[in-house]
């Protein structure tokens, strides 16, 4: 598998990626989907959400992809009723945010290191705690933020690979 | 000296037919292989253009009855369309999973959603009320309501909390629907 590409998180003033992806614990409760083009191995999941935490509340702001219609996706692709701003009360756990150098590379899912891990505990929809994990110490040299290595653009896009970053 | 030679020549000439069927006769002819390394270092691009082809041709030639061994048990192992979806045995309520003796209208007060951006109908549920509206209209006078809590181990050996309600008409464990749906951290996770 290849390393994914991330979410966005807003938080606190920054712009952030996240390895964790909230929809998708939507997509099971609400028995819903849509068919995505899934071209690219970076990203299987086919959308990149857009997230923000607002009064210690998570909100889906934005949402990016194509849809096998080659429609394109956004929120209120959805959410009809809520497309600028969607309250994520559906979802329960832990969102992983890397922040720092790059510690070890590893081209599978979120697997890569980051010198810190920000975690954000989240119950319905609601942040009840923070904490921050050291992974470690990055080089000198080492890329800063998360990144993917490589990847691979399958079909109709041929000629026109995506950029993650 | 000569049984050597022969075994290294059959390793270049498995390499070079592996080689061509790869180049030619692919049959994903629109994969278009592309690397972009956005970030990532002289290093790496040296390891990934260099060092490992190197060396994936120097095994392919000195271990090429073992690589040729795994070509064969990948041409013989079944393909499957959806290998990247998770496919998680059906799960089901049993009894243990039960929790505690509801009703509708607890229920609907307790899971109202009530959002001071206004980002989620103010309706039990929110934007899952429908799935609620589905579960509610199959309860019937006389049936009862229980909320579960169940943790099960998935496919992928991991485990999952569900939690919601089911509905329970005659002792028998009916319908129900999941309300919360959570991957329990692994331990070097916590």
């Amino acid at each position: 598998m290849t390393a994914q590409t991330p979410e966005t998180l807003y938080y606190m003033g920054e712009q952030l990626s996240m390895c964790s992806e909230p929809l998708a614990q939507y997509f099971t409760l609400s028995g819903k989907g849509i068919p995505l083009n899934s071209d690219c191995t970076a990203l299987w999941r086919g959308y990149v959400g857009t997230w923000e935490i607002v009064d210690e509340r998570l909100y889906l702001i934005g949402l990016n992809g194509t849809t096998e219609n080659d429609e394109p996706l956004s929120v209120a692709t959805l959410f009809p009723d809520f497309p600028d701003r969607v309250f994520a009360h559906w979802f329960n756990g832990r969102l992983r945010v890397p922040q720092g150098g790059l510690v070890k590379y590893v081209h599978a899912a979120y697997s890569s290191q980051y010198e810190r891990d920000l975690f954000l505990d989240i119950e319905h929809g609601v942040v009840m705690a923070t904490s921050v994990q050291h992974n470690g110490i990055a080089e000198t040299n080492a890329p800063r933020g998360y990144g993917i290595g490589a990847m691979t653009i399958i079909g109709k896009h041929k000629g026109t690979p995506k950029e993650t970053r | 000296m000569s049984y050597l030679l022969g075994y290294v020549g059959l390793g270049i000439c498995f390499l070079l037919i592996a080689w061509i069927i790869n180049r030619f006769f692919r049959s994903d002819g629109t994969m278009q292989d592309r690397l972009t390394t956005p970030r990532a270092s002289a290093a790496f691009d040296f390891m990934q253009d260099a060092v490992i082809p190197v060396l994936a041709v120097v095994f392919a030639v000195v271990c090429w009855p073992l690589v040729a061994w795994w070509v064969v048990k990948d041409m013989a192992r079944p393909k499957r369309e959806d290998a990247n979806v998770p496919i998680e045995n059906p799960f089901t309520v049993v009894q243990s999973d039960l929790v505690e003796l509801t009703s509708v209208a607890e229920i609907e007060l307790r899971e109202l959603v009530d959002d001071p951006l206004g980002a989620a109908p103010r309706v039990p549920f929110g934007h899952l009320h429908k799935q609620w509206v589905t579960f509610r209209n199959g309860v019937l006078p006389g049936d009862v309501i229980w909320s579960f809590a169940a943790d099960r181990i998935d496919t992928w050996g991991l485990q999952r909390r569900r939690r919601g309600y089911v509905r329970v008409r005659d002792q028998q464990i009916g319908p129900f629907v999941v309300t919360m749906t959570q991957r329990l951290p692994l331990i070097d996770e916590q």
